[in-house]
């Protein structure tokens, strides 16, 4: 879902910047309350994972494969501030550390991708817990989280064709309508890349609950 | 203080270099990156291509494709799109190289902090996950079934949220005797 530097014109990057950096520092605020004093640690731990969770391959039932980022297994976890701020510090760190993704790039990629996807699956988990299966309340958490997030993302792109547009009437960023992006966007993440979320949220939730159950007298970080 | 000052020129280089609208002054710009760098231009240029590649180059050829059969002419789309997405990248390589990042936004001490000890627990992560793939593969005789892939997932990526969370609770301790209070 990572979108590459060069597409979004100014006038789209620039507001979610403005927009963007509020939020951090509330996310910011609100996680080293959550977390007490052991936040520098504690963030750059969780930071850490949701960077390295990226790296997991997850089988999709179909034949192909995908990757979680962990937005909601964080936000579920430890709430959607720490969840947000966790994956927009990961997504920062990829554009200015390691190169990947982009600056002009990361406050789209954070809203959506941290923002959007940590609060909307810490809500709908919050909202079905205990009224189905454990199991499939984690899955729906992460699989909807996954697809509201490229939802932002497929409006963004879409729009791009009437935000940028050369002398001759042709678009000179991303070039395809709502029409395309909606569908191709929205889609794949409903099919492929939400179902990646929502299974690794579901194996990692069960994982953490079978641990705690079982073995409630060995010490668990969790 | 110097850092600063090339994080703030990257930041408004990336404005003005994502307005341009042709690519004839994109080129003029890749030229000027290129003397910049200096030696370091064919390892830059080579992975920026790549980074190209991955997105950018997909989705200009499947438009380029559009107005092709439209007929319509592509070049400009292709080669203003593509231009901008390698110059912005390269300015970005450019400056990762080049700028100490975590000097560069040491506009707050907080985040320059925990910059620094998130990276290098993800490349702690990093190292960590290559053995763990690695030992996994040099002990799998036969090819898992789905289940157990998905057995195996759910205990590796718990197991590295446990295994994180309990080294920031070492590293709290190490930070506390060393004298450092958040």
């Amino acid at each position: 879902m990572h979108i590459p530097d060069g597409f979004l014109s100014p006038v789209t990057y620039i507001p979610a910047t403005i927009a963007v950096i509020p939020l951090l520092v509330i996310a910011w605020k609100k996680t080293k309350e959550a977390i007490t004093d052991e936040s520098f640690a504690f963030l750059s731990s969780l930071t850490a994972f949701s960077f390295v969770i990226m790296m997991f391959n997850i089988p999709i039932p179909g034949g192909t494969s995908g990757h979680a980022i962990g937005a909601a297994i964080l936000a579920i976890l430890f709430g959607p501030w720490v969840g947000a701020f966790c994956i927009s510090l990961t997504l920062f760190i990829q554009a200015l550390v390691f190169g990947d993704g982009g600056l002009s790039v990361f406050a789209l990629n954070s809203l959506a991708m941290g923002f959007v996807a940590s609060f909307v699956a810490f809500y709908l988990h919050k909202l079905l817990d205990g009224r189905i299966k454990k199991s499939v309340v984690s899955f729906v958490a992460g699989w909807s989280g996954i697809v509201a997030a490229s939802a932002v993302i497929a409006v963004v792109l879409g729009m791009q064709p009437l935000l940028g547009i050369d002398a001759a009437g042709h678009p000179i960023y991303f070039p395809f309508g709502l029409n395309v992006t909606i569908p191709a966007i929205v889609g794949s993440h409903i099919l492929f890349f939400g179902v990646a979320e929502g299974i690794a949220t579901m194996l990692v939730l069960r994982f953490i609950e079978k641990i705690k159950n079982t073995n409630s007298t060995k010490e668990v970080a969790l | 203080m110097q850092a600063k000052f090339y994080f703030l020129f990257y930041v408004v280089a990336l404005i003005a270099v994502s307005s341009l609208k042709s690519y004839e002054p994109l080129l003029v710009v890749l030229a000027i990156l290129g003397l910049i760098s200096g030696k370091s231009f064919v390892s830059i240029l080579r992975r920026a291509v790549v980074l190209v590649a991955l997105f950018s180059l997909f989705i200009t050829l499947s438009y380029s494709v559009v107005l092709y059969f439209q007929n319509q002419p592509f070049w400009h789309y292709f080669l203003t799109v593509n231009l901008r997405s390698l110059d912005m990248i390269f300015l970005t390589l450019l400056f990762i190289t080049r700028v100490n990042i975590y000097e560069a936004v040491s506009f707050s001490k907080d985040l320059t902090f925990l910059l620094v000890l998130s990276v290098s627990k993800i490349m702690i992560m990093q190292r960590a996950y290559r053995d763990y793939t690695d030992a996994l593969k040099s002990r799998t005789l036969k090819k898992p079934t789905r289940s157990e892939i998905y057995e195996y997932l759910g205990s590796a990526i718990a197991g590295f949220l446990d295994k994180n969370i309990r080294e920031s609770k070492e590293n709290f301790e190490a930070m506390k005797s060393r004298g450092f209070h958040v």
